[in-house]
């Protein structure tokens, strides 16, 4: 019997591996000892990993703290991603997107215990992670965010020096003057940023690159990388713009964060649907203030992370779709109303897209005491020389990372579009490789095309990602994922602490031995106990198994049993 | 990474690893007799003598002068199994070797059809002894095979009250095992009535042996369960749902001309036999 690879599996077809794939000849029938297809050990790429734009290794880290060892797992974190702790509060997890164990009862919490194992990090006494040896090569990085800093984390860890320009009074870009302190506290990024300034990384800060000091110079750095996010807030274009008590979302998030005082009315009207306008409105309403979310779209095209925009509205903020603003009231010098007309969808046109258009007619006034302007930032790049090229969104690079003047990388959200702090990271940590090669004198062509793409390619494994239909279904049975934990709504919005609070460790370990660590052999015996030809043992006191090939009649039954795929077949040639 | 061995929360079956057969059989690819073979000395370890009968048992520890099974095996001709049975054992009491256990292996239609009337009288001599019948189910009528599937071996020699008498698969190693760890314990004539996917038989690729014979425990037409004395029930493995029959059939070449119409005869007839054996396990 041929078998097929499914793709799509019914549950009254018998689940089957795609790996375990024996040819015809051997299917059924006498055995035939001398040439048939061999198993082998081939450990795959799990979703998890690729999902991850920071590259994390997290089935090695899911697996490494189900067995309890949590410093070797936050070590195996901070391999790649000088952020566990941040990115365990406000990544939006992607990496939760794609795992596999979604498909059956709800995915692993992946950042819980990535911020489980970044807070139990910060609380023990441990050695730094050690740079290679210093080298003499210099690099300037303008912008102390994410992609800034894991970039100089990364240079420095390789043995260059790494000096960090950054405008503001304090370093960490977002992560100081976007995210809030209820979803970050700073306590939390300062010792991630110390830890990265202990490597002998310098931060400048207060120098704005193009007023405080020129691109030019910093020409006795080797190479340069720029990473200066989206900082400028766009102008609105409606008349009353310019009245008093009108403000720019970033100005109040900056202004909260860096602790400064802030004069606005009672009643606010926050205009815009990204990350920017539902903090800005969860700020406001810590402070005080009775703020409305009002949007130009529909609910579903609001870029802000989901899960903060629930939290917006379980606060009791509420969030008016499709409403766009038309003119600001100004009475005295002070805006004092705004202006709305309701939006609809228009028919789909002939790309099938539904467009915003004004509902006649359908104009409503609200009475405020002030106005944010929270429509998404643009890049602030006019220090820029006109070889490097750039267009209004952003930096124009190569493979991730290449601008189009040699020694010059830009990363980011600049380089990349507005994206994340785990894309940030990623796009700093291919950057420091880049650099590398560059610093090393290799050419541009040596480096691989890979590193132009979203997703930090896996480091030993085969290639190839295990899916849910590649796994052994019937040894997973359901077990509902540890669930979340928020600070009820009352308390949460009288103060800046943090809304979600962290877990025990005990429910981490049961949480992390949920996983199913696809494509990865986590010495579970099976293939071992289901051999009929007793050609599997276990390595004398290392993980892993032998193959004794000369035993195995090629069954295959060690790659169909698999729970997760982590054996193959191959021909024997 | 992983370079310390994992703790054991990892794995699915809790088996004994101490290995008494070793590899070099020669069986057929994905057949359940070698890995019987192994999980059976697995419980009843090394003091054990195998007397084997003409099958296809007799590939499972070796050709030629070679064994893989790393205990005695004694190969009886065509039925006659039973007598060597009782020649040994009265020859291992007559020294005093009352440890050493002597097992009738035997497979397939064969010892339905002989080794069974042997070991009909061996059990009237109350013979102390373990009879294992490994199952393939090739005596099945393949035209419409609803009432083969019953267990009836192990219902016949449990209503003639034999100590011990149970169904074992080799998709699940830890009852396997357990079972006879069990049957070692107690004296008298025990029967042990193995599930086993015979690839070329059943018409499927070797790698799905595993998948298929759990596949019979899960749409119950191959329940793992024990008799003690010929009363007390107990149903080993309750699958969390029970799979249609169709699950199992399907896939195999052997079944390929069943209607629609007969699957649900044997399905009817599965849950019944399903039910009625849940009812003497509450008695
Ligand atoms: C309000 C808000 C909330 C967000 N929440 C989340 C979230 O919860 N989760 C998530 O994953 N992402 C979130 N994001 C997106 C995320 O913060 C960004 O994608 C990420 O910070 C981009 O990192 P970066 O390093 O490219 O730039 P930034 O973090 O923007 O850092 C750039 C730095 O460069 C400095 N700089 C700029 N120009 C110059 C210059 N000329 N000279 C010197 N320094 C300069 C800036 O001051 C800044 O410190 C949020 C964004 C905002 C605005
Ligand atoms: S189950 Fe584990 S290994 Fe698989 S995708 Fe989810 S987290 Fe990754
Ligand atoms: S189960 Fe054993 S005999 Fe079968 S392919 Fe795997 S190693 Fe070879
Ligand atoms: S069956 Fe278990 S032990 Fe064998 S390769 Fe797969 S994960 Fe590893």
């Amino acid at each position: 019997m041929t078998q097929k690879t499914e793709q799509s599996r019914s549950p009254s077809e018998p689940y089957s591996s795609p790996h375990a794939q024996v040819p015809e000849r051997h299917a059924s029938g006498p055995n035939t000892p001398f040439q048939h297809p061999e198993p082998y050990f081939n450990d795959k790429t799990s979703p998890c990993n690729m999902g991850c734009p920071a590259g994390e290794d997290i089935v090695e880290a899911i697996y490494l703290t189900a067995e309890g060892r949590f410093q070797e797992a936050w070590e195996l974190i901070l391999q790649e991603n000088p952020f566990p702790g941040v990115c365990g509060r406000v990544c939006p997890h992607p990496c939760e997107s794609e795992c596999n164990r979604r498909e059956l009862d709800g995915a692993i919490c992946i950042h819980a215990v990535e911020r489980f194992l970044a807070d139990y990090g910060r609380s023990i006494p441990r050695s730094r992670p050690k740079s290679r040896p210093q080298r003499s090569k210099q690099v300037a990085i303008v912008g102390s965010g994410p992609a800034g800093l894991s970039c100089a984390y990364h240079l420095a860890l390789m043995g260059y020096g790494a000096t960090v320009f950054e405008a503001l009074p304090k370093a960490g870009g977002m992560l100081r003057v976007g995210i809030p302190r209820y979803r970050l506290p700073r306590a939390v990024l300062d010792q991630e940023i110390a830890d990265i300034r202990a490597l002998g990384v310098e931060i400048r800060t207060n120098t704005l690159v193009g007023r405080d000091i020129t691109l030019d110079q910093l020409r006795g750095f080797d190479a340069l990388f720029i990473a200066t996010g989206f900082h400028r807030g766009q102008k609105m274009d409606v008349p009353g713009e310019e009245a008093r008590g009108v403000f720019s979302g970033l100005e109040i998030l900056k202004r909260v964060s860096l602790g400064e005082k802030i004069r606005i009315g009672e009643q606010v009207a926050v205009i815009g649907g990204g990350n920017t306008a539902v903090h800005v409105a969860r700020c406001l309403l810590r402070l005080g203030c009775r703020p409305t979310i009002l949007y130009r779209r529909s609910r579903g095209e609001m870029t802000a992370i989901d899960k903060e925009i629930n939290g917006a509205q379980e606060e009791g903020i509420e969030i008016i779709c499709l409403a766009a603003l038309t003119q600001i009231l100004v009475r005295g010098g002070w805006a004092k109303g705004v202006e709305f007309v309701k939006m609809r969808l228009s028919r789909p046109d002939e790309s099938g897209r539904r467009r915003q258009v004004p509902k006649k007619g359908s104009n409503f006034w609200l009475k405020v005491d002030g106005v944010v302007s929270a429509i998404e930032e643009l890049a602030d790049i006019e220090f820029l020389p006109d070889d490097i090229k750039s267009e209004s969104q952003g930096i124009l690079v190569e493979r991730g990372c290449f601008t189009s003047r040699k020694g010059v990388f830009a990363g980011g959200d600049v380089a990349t579009g507005r994206a994340t702090v785990a894309h940030a990271i990623g796009s700093g940590n291919k950057a420091a490789l880049a650099i590398e090669r560059y610093l090393k004198g290799e050419d541009f062509f040596s480096i691989p095309e890979s590193l132009g793409t979203d997703q930090i390619l896996p480091r030993k494994a085969d290639s190839g990602v295990v899916r849910f239909n590649d796994l052994n279904p019937v040894y997973f049975k359901k077990e509902l994922p540890v669930p979340l934990r928020a600070r009820p709504v009352k308390t949460r919005v009288k103060g800046f602490k943090e809304v979600y609070s962290g877990y025990k460790a005990e429910e981490i370990v049961t949480e992390a031995q949920r996983c199913f660590s696809c494509g990865v052999c986590n010495m579970c015996d099976n293939c071992l106990i289901f051999c009929p030809c007793i050609a599997i043992s276990r390595r004398r006191g290392k993980f892993g198994y032998k193959i004794d090939v000369t035993s195995c009649d090629g069954c295959g039954i060690c790659v169909q049993e698999c729970p997760r795929d982590a054996l193959s077949f191959r021909k024997v040639p | 990474m992983r370079h310390v061995l994992p703790r054991s929360q990892v794995q699915n079956f809790k088996i004994p690893k101490m290995e008494i057969m070793g590899s070099g059989h020669s069986i057929c690819p994905g057949c359940g007799i070698s890995l019987s073979l192994r999980y059976a000395l697995k419980g009843l370890g090394r003091k054990t003598i195998l007397v084997v009968p003409a099958c296809c048992c007799s590939n499972a520890d070796g050709s030629l002068l070679y064994t893989a099974a790393n205990v005695p095996v004694f190969y009886a001709a065509y039925g006659t199994a039973a007598f060597a049975v009782s020649g040994i054992r009265a020859a291992l009491d007559f020294q005093g070797k009352t440890d050493v256990q002597v097992v009738l292996w035997a497979a397939d239609s064969n010892n339905r059809n002989f080794e069974f009337w042997t070991m009909n009288g061996a059990d009237r001599r109350e013979e102390n002894f373990i009879c294992v019948c490994c199952d393939d189910q090739a005596a099945i009528k393949a035209r419409f095979p609803k009432s083969d599937f019953r267990g009836g071996l192990v219902e016949i020699m449990a209503a003639r009250g034999i100590s011990y008498a149970a169904t074992a698969s080799v998709a699940y190693p830890d009852d396997f095992i357990d079972k006879f760890h069990k049957a070692k314990r107690i004296n008298g004539t025990r029967l042990i009535h193995i599930h086993l996917p015979c690839p070329p038989l059943w018409k499927i690729s070797a790698n799905l042996s595993i998948q298929m014979a759990r596949l019979a425990v899960q749409t119950r037409l191959f329940p793992l369960y024990e008799v003690e004395n010929g009363e007390k029930y107990t149903v080993n493995v309750i699958p969390d749902r029970g799979f249609p029959v169709e699950e199992f059939l399907r896939p195999q070449g052997r079944f390929q001309h069943l209607t629609n119409m007969q699957t649900e005869v044997i399905q009817k007839d599965v849950e019944r036999n399903w039910k009625s054996l849940l009812n003497r396990a509450a008695e």
